[in-house]
């Protein structure tokens, strides 16, 4: 008991240099304070909780932390868009940055977003956080320093995709390890439609960890499509969550791609607060090394006739563990609610491991809602099939592997993600197969 | 299976009448018993084990287990509300008073046959055509065992624990808490500390145990907990079969059952374990009712062994129970087949485990749940496959029928693999009954019960055709009873 309590007063101590924003306005500040009242008392998560039971956080909770106030790394991807915010370590980087201020679209910082009062984002801030949170949660509210904020005036459109980037680095200090907390808010009003690409990018190698929080509010008939790309190093730690609200007939696609990192935690919950709301979720967990990836979705059905569908893929290779837990909650009087859900995972190594539960927690009698989880391998049938066309077991593993992803690729309607990740999954002998036809 | 569905419906159409029938075990029987006064200390635990005359090592036992059990904390993850119980206002031991022995059924009771007799069990003679061994547990004591003698010529052993403790102490030392340890559960240990009977089976090497074996667990006292103890051995290429029934009075208060039951499959030995549970479940307001948790656990220790579970609950206040399979012998078979019904106020969290440890080791999970009224049914099931378990093969199916707006599905499967060459596969739906079927039998001249009941029959026939047939028919009109009302 008392090792918890003077871990988590070592992490408030690690903190107590936390370049946070918006320090001046009353609002936040006061929700900072309830969140570090909050997280004095629940501490971080350990395996005895539920929630992290197959999740051992040893690793990450034996570093130091310190924070890094700001960096000079140059980013050298060519942008997709013509709108692309930069995070490095979590700070805004403007001069690598293209804002995008239009009739009723706001894209913009999370610093200038609290400070531009004709934004309101008091009424949005943590609004769409569950009341229960793990330590996490509260000290991202208590100690964020950066994110972005996109706000969509009833009927507006973004002409193009809305990207956002976060770079992560080591500190020079090897003792130390850095840590940034972000939070983004979308807050799109009636009638609106964008896409919003995140990817977090870390240089491989480097020991951080990134605690990113995306809330998302969408209102009446809104569409938006959110993908998250994690290719964060492959000795970083990466704590996400993305919580949604939605109104009535809003359409929102939430897109989990997790290829990096070793150890990943997100927390994707939804609320379906008005008729004829759906969402989709759709996750790729491509797990190689010593990669851990914990994915826990939440989908509550609070009123009716709404639908929500959702599929997660993992593959898993080498020493890699993929954890699933999906919660789908009908209501009482949440009739004519359609869900369903798919969690599937393929197992290529003998010291790869898969943990899934999908749950199902209905109360109300006329709804169809089903669940399906699979774990498996690759059918040696199709395997001795393609070897006996004279394909080699390697390129045969190789195509059946990209089959099984692509069945969620297929769902992405970003080409250019979908291009990404058939490059990366589908492996040299697609681009062969691709110049034969 | 056909015919047994006429006859159902035809039984339904004195159904309307019967709608505001009351639960029909619900009689208390005027026995003068042995009750000790409400309370747990280890003074306890020395009485009990005292009155029954135990050897040493089971004194030892119980107070290892109490003293485990003082440590432990009441497990609240499941998905079921309840009051806290208050461990210290219940009896440990009731008895019926002066426990004579008995030779043949004129000795018994007639009060205690009477009872027996309105529950319909197969004691009397002209039920024992049935070919059906009773060993009847009358609240904590065995009263009497019939069909030892033809079961003994065949070398199986069926009698209370208590006797085995005496007549079999080194069989009951080396496999109680085997699988099962004192310290596995709050409810466990307790059971451990202060279980007062149950049943002993022993099938010896190579012997079909010639008939199917089977229990009647009763609570009649008031105030008392049931704390019984089953404990199931088949040798070498032995089989069993063994069914348990339950039920309790009708009484205000609820009533705790916390009970063990531990079965044991050597190399190529099949256990067959079945129950109809229909403890009182509380009135329509949800007031009085059993609180039933239990654990019951089998491990295939041999190659080639099986051990199949067969539940149909349509009873209790709440249920909290996971009968589970750890397979540690190769080519191991678990299955677990299971009704849940919850009406009004019940609420059930069941499921099951199957752990795999042996290679080429497959398990079958097929859950039904049915909730009516306000009712809360929770699946909750574990499949674990670890790292040596190659080949291991799973299929589950949960599916959940709801009938009416106010009750509750819920499926939380756990699914944990540790070895690429698995393979799993699990499914779960819910619907409500669907309007055009009810239309369908309708137009062919059904009532709406009897519509109703002879879908959810067929939503549980694949639970029901592992049933023995007398339970198979005894738990379909269970089913309907307990239905009674629920559509409107």
């Amino acid at each position: 008991m008392n090792i918890a309590a003077d871990q988590n007063q070592s992490w408030l101590e690690q903190h107590t240099h936390a370049p946070v924003v918006g320090q001046e306005l009353e609002w936040l500040k006061n929700l900072r304070a309830e969140a570090l009242a909050q997280f004095k008392q629940s501490g971080l998560p350990g395996i005895r909780d539920e929630q992290w039971r197959h999740t051992n956080l040893r690793a990450l909770k034996s570093n130091l932390y310190a924070h890094s106030h700001g960096s000079s790394t140059k980013v050298s991807a060519t942008p997709n868009s013509t709108t692309r915010l930069v995070f490095v370590n979590g700070h805004f980087a403007p001069e690598q940055s293209s804002l995008h201020e239009s009739d009723g679209i706001t894209v913009t910082d999370l610093e200038q977003g609290c400070r531009d009062q004709s934004l309101h984002l008091q009424d949005h801030f943590s609004s769409t956080l569950p009341t229960q949170q793990h330590g996490f949660t509260t000290l991202n509210t208590a100690y964020c320093h950066g994110g972005y904020v996109i706000y969509l005036r009833s009927g507006t459109q973004a002409a193009s995709v809305l990207e956002m980037l976060f770079i992560n680095t080591a500190q020079d200090d090897d003792s130390l390890t850095n840590i940034s907390h972000t939070r983004n808010l979308v807050v799109a009003e009636a009638n609106t439609r964008c896409r919003i690409i995140e990817r977090h990018q870390g240089e491989d190698g480097s020991v951080y960890l990134h605690n990113t929080i995306t809330e998302i509010i969408a209102g009446e008939n809104a569409h938006i499509d959110h993908y998250k790309i994690q290719q964060d190093s492959s000795e970083a730690f990466h704590i996400g969550g993305v919580f949604i609200e939605q109104a009535a007939n809003a359409h929102v696609k939430s897109h989990n791609i997790s290829l990096g990192g070793l150890l990943t935690r997100n927390d994707i919950c939804c609320n379906l607060n008005g008729e004829g709301g759906h969402i989709e979720m759709n996750g790729l967990v491509f797990g190689k090394g010593r990669q851990h990836v914990d994915n826990h979705t939440q989908v509550n059905h609070l009123v009716p006739h709404c639908s929500s569908d959702e599929h997660y893929k993992c593959i898993l290779d080498d020493h890699s563990r993929s954890v699933f837990r999906g919660r789908i909650v009908v209501a009482e009087d949440a009739q004519l609610t359609s869900a369903d859900q798919q969690n599937n995972n393929l197992l290529l190594s003998a010291n790869s491991e898969a943990d899934s539960k999908p749950q199902l927690e209905i109360y109300a009698d006329d709804v169809k809602c089903s669940h399906g989880a699979t774990v498996g391998q690759l059918d040696p049938k199709s395997l001795f099939y393609l070897q006996s066309r004279g394909i080699d077991q390697q390129s045969a593993s190789e195509l059946l592997t990209f089959a099984f992803a692509n069945q969620v690729i297929d769902r992405l309607e970003a080409e250019c993600v979908r291009e990404d990740l058939t490059k990366l999954i589908g492996g040299a002998l697609l681009h062969e197969l691709e110049d034969l036809l | 299976m056909y015919k047994a569905m006429t006859e159902v419906a035809e039984q339904n159409k004195d159904l309307k009448d019967l709608v505001k029938r009351e639960y029909k075990e619900g009689f208390v029987t005027e026995i003068e018993s042995d009750t000790l006064a409400p309370g747990l200390d280890e003074d306890v635990v020395r009485l009990i084990s005292e009155k029954k005359g135990e050897p040493e090592f089971m004194l030892e036992y119980r107070l290892k287990a109490f003293r485990r059990w003082q440590k432990m904390k009441e497990p609240d993850w499941a998905h079921i509300n309840y009051p806290k119980i208050d461990f210290q206002a219940i009896s440990y031991y009731s008895a019926p008073k002066a426990l004579p022995k008995l030779e043949s059924l004129d000795q018994v009771d007639p009060k205690l046959l009477e009872t027996y007799e309105k529950l319909g069990i197969p004691l009397e003679e002209q039920k024992m055509l049935a070919n059906v061994a009773v060993d009847a547990v009358f609240d904590s004591v065995s009263v009497r065992t019939t069909f030892r003698e033809t079961l003994s010529a065949a070398g199986v052993i069926f009698m209370p624990i208590s006797e085995a403790v005496h007549e079999h102490p080194e069989l009951v030392k080396k496999y109680l808490s085997s699988v099962v340890p004192v310290q596995d559960n709050y409810y466990a240990a307790l059971n451990s500390a202060v279980f007062s009977d149950g049943s002993f089976v022993f099938i010896p090497k190579g012997v079909r145990c010639p008939m199917e074996l089977s229990t009647y667990f009763r609570i009649n006292e008031m105030n008392t907990g049931q704390f019984e103890r089953t404990l199931i051995i088949a040798e070498e290429d032995a089989y069993v079969s063994y069914l348990e029934g339950c039920t309790a009075p009708q009484r205000d208060e609820n009533q705790l059952h916390a009970a063990v039951v531990e079965l044991i499959a050597h190399e190529g030995a099949e256990i067959k374990y079945s129950t109809v549970q229909n403890w009182y479940p509380g009135d329509e307001n949800g007031k009085g009712g059993i609180y039933n948790f239990v654990t019951k656990r089998g491990l295939c220790k041999g190659d080639n062994s099986k051990i199949s579970w067969t539940q149909v609950e349509t009873g209790s206040a709440i249920t909290w129970k996971y009968p589970s399979v750890v397979l540690q012998g190769d080519n191991s078979v678990g299955e677990f087949y299971s009704v849940a019904l919850s009406h009004n106020k019940q609420q059930a969290d069941t499921g099951t485990k199957m752990i795999h440890m042996g290679k080429n080791t497959s398990s079958t999970i097929i859950s039904k749940g049915i909730s009516a009224g306000h009712g809360q049914n929770t699946y909750r099931g574990l499949v674990k496959v670890l790292k040596g378990a190659d080949n291991a093969r799973n299929f589950s199916q949960c599916d959940s029928l709801l009938m009416g707006d106010r009750c509750g599905a819920h499926t939380f499967p756990y699914i944990e693999v540790q070895n690429p060459s698995a393979n799993l596969e699990h499914e779960a739906t819910t619907s409500k009954i669907s309007e055009d079927q009810l239309f369908y039998l309708m137009q062919r001249g059904l009532s709406a019960e009897a519509a109703v009941s002879m879908i959810v029959n067929g939503f549980c026939k694949e639970v029901f055709r592992e049933l023995p047939m007398e339970f198979a028919v005894e738990a379909q009109k269970l089913l309907d009873i307990s239905l009674e009302g629920a559509v409107g």
